[in-house]
């Protein structure tokens, strides 16, 4: 079998089911949130930018109308990601796709990470065989979830590279304690205790560069796999429970069941429901 | 073949990225793949305070009150304060939807230490003015529009 023939066999589908349903939890809880700034915010005809990439205040005129248009519009795509047969899931992400990008992309500031890598497990989403039924009795090609396997190195992988070359504060971990009392992303009520406690800060800031270094090269071993998984599990718990940025939480743990290696999802699955 | 084209052309672009961000910066096309969160130390924290000239004097005024939403890091505008295209905007649209009718309005970065174990200010707050506009003036918004 050469290269090539091993890196896109078949492999075990079942995962997709949980990703697809956790994608509309975590779409549900970034995009559902929005309608409270559409008279302020992403319909207001007064606050209008462009920063970076997001251009699209250039295109267009964004009223409050077509801002409740475009928020109607995702949420049509997350029920037909949730409820549509086959075809209709792809027509769900693309419109999602429309409807959220057209409001985050003409508010321009605040296009946050999540909301990046959300779009990344949508695109995972388009190539993987969600949209079949059944999957648990399936082998599928694994072009979706190569996408997401490399989209999560990228975001660990960059994230604890910047973190270990460029910033000394993180071996001391002076840089977390500060972020912990940030009055923004920080300022939770274990985050803020934890800042004063040197010894379990600098515990947690070993342990945060590390893993995310490591996740870059342990994620592709079946061996490590699950426990490379099983740390960022606790590193997004930590981060939920010490940080105000919940958002993320719900967006990484939709990528999580494909993530997986997917023979030890599915002995997994079967130790849950054996084959009969 | 074209599937691992494509893969193997996606993990360039993601390591490429990652590779000019680290030395030469972050370009435009790099965006979708750069990740640099909570990289480096701040041992500072700072809010964006708003006061608006009535009658004479200057009103301090709540930013939240005018401008509701909020994201995780603060008000729309709390991370591009110390950008003058865009507090213009803010400043022109904060003369449109403040109630008592300013004649100018003025925002002002409070700065403070942090208190590690605590989010209370270490020390004195220390403020600077990052811009001051008059209600009135011409603001060209990207879409074409002027403001007020």
């Amino acid at each position: 079998m050469t290269f090539s023939q091993r890196m896109f066999a078949a492999e075990w589908a079942g995962g997709w089911i949980l990703t697809r349903w956790l994608f509309v939890v975590a779409a549900l809880r970034c995009h559902g949130p929005r309608w409270r700034g559409i008279p302020d915010a992403y319909g207001a005809p007064d606050m209008v930018f462009t920063t970076g990439v997001w251009q699209l205040s250039r295109w267009f005129v964004m009223t409050e109308e077509l801002a409740w248009f475009f928020w109607g519009l995702g949420l049509v795509g997350i029920g037909l990601v949730a409820w549509g047969r086959g075809a209709a899931l792809h027509v769900g992400l693309w419109v999602w796709f429309l409807g959220s990008t057209a409001l985050i992309g003409h508010e321009a500031l605040n296009v946050k990470a999540f909301d990046r890598l959300l779009m990344w497990v949508a695109v995972g989403l388009l190539f993987s065989p969600a949209y079949e039924r059944g999957l648990t009795r399936k082998y599928r090609s694994p072009v979706g979830r190569w996408v997401l396997m490399l989209a999560f190195c990228s975001i660990y992988g960059s994230t604890g590279l910047f973190k270990m070359l460029m910033e000394p504060g993180w071996w001391t971990g002076e840089t977390l304690a500060y972020h912990l009392v940030n009055p923004h992303h920080g300022g939770q009520a274990l985050g803020i205790w934890m800042s004063g406690q040197p010894l379990i800060v600098i515990i947690m800031s070993w342990w945060t560069v590390l893993f995310e270094v490591s996740f870059l090269f342990l994620i592709w071993f079946r061996r490590t796999n699950p426990w490379i998984l099983l740390m960022a599990a606790g590193f997004q718990v930590g981060l939920f429970w010490m940080m105000n940025i919940p958002q993320f939480f719900y967006v990484t743990l939709a990528a999580f069941p494909v993530l997986l290696h997917p023979e030890v999802a599915r002995s997994l699955w079967e130790r849950i429901r054996p084959i009969k | 073949m074209w599937v691992a084209l494509a893969i193997g052309n996606l993990a360039l672009y993601l390591v490429m990225s990652f590779v000019v961000g680290i030395l030469w910066g972050h370009p435009k096309w790099a965006e979708a793949g750069r990740w640099m969160m909570f990289t480096y130390t701040d041992a500072t924290a700072s809010v964006i305070e708003g006061e608006a000239q009535i009658d004479g004097g200057w009103v301090p005024f709540e930013n939240e009150a005018l401008f509701p939403t909020v994201w995780g890091s603060g008000v729309r505008f709390g991370r591009s304060a110390d950008k003058p295209s865009i507090m213009s905007v803010v400043a022109a649209s904060t003369c449109i939807r403040h109630p008592g009718t300013p004649t100018k309005v003025r925002f002002v970065r409070a700065v403070w230490d942090k208190q590690l174990g605590s989010t209370a200010p270490a020390g004195a707050i220390r403020r600077r003015v990052v811009l001051e506009w008059t209600c009135g003036d011409p603001i060209a918004l990207p879409d074409g529009r002027t403001l007020p």
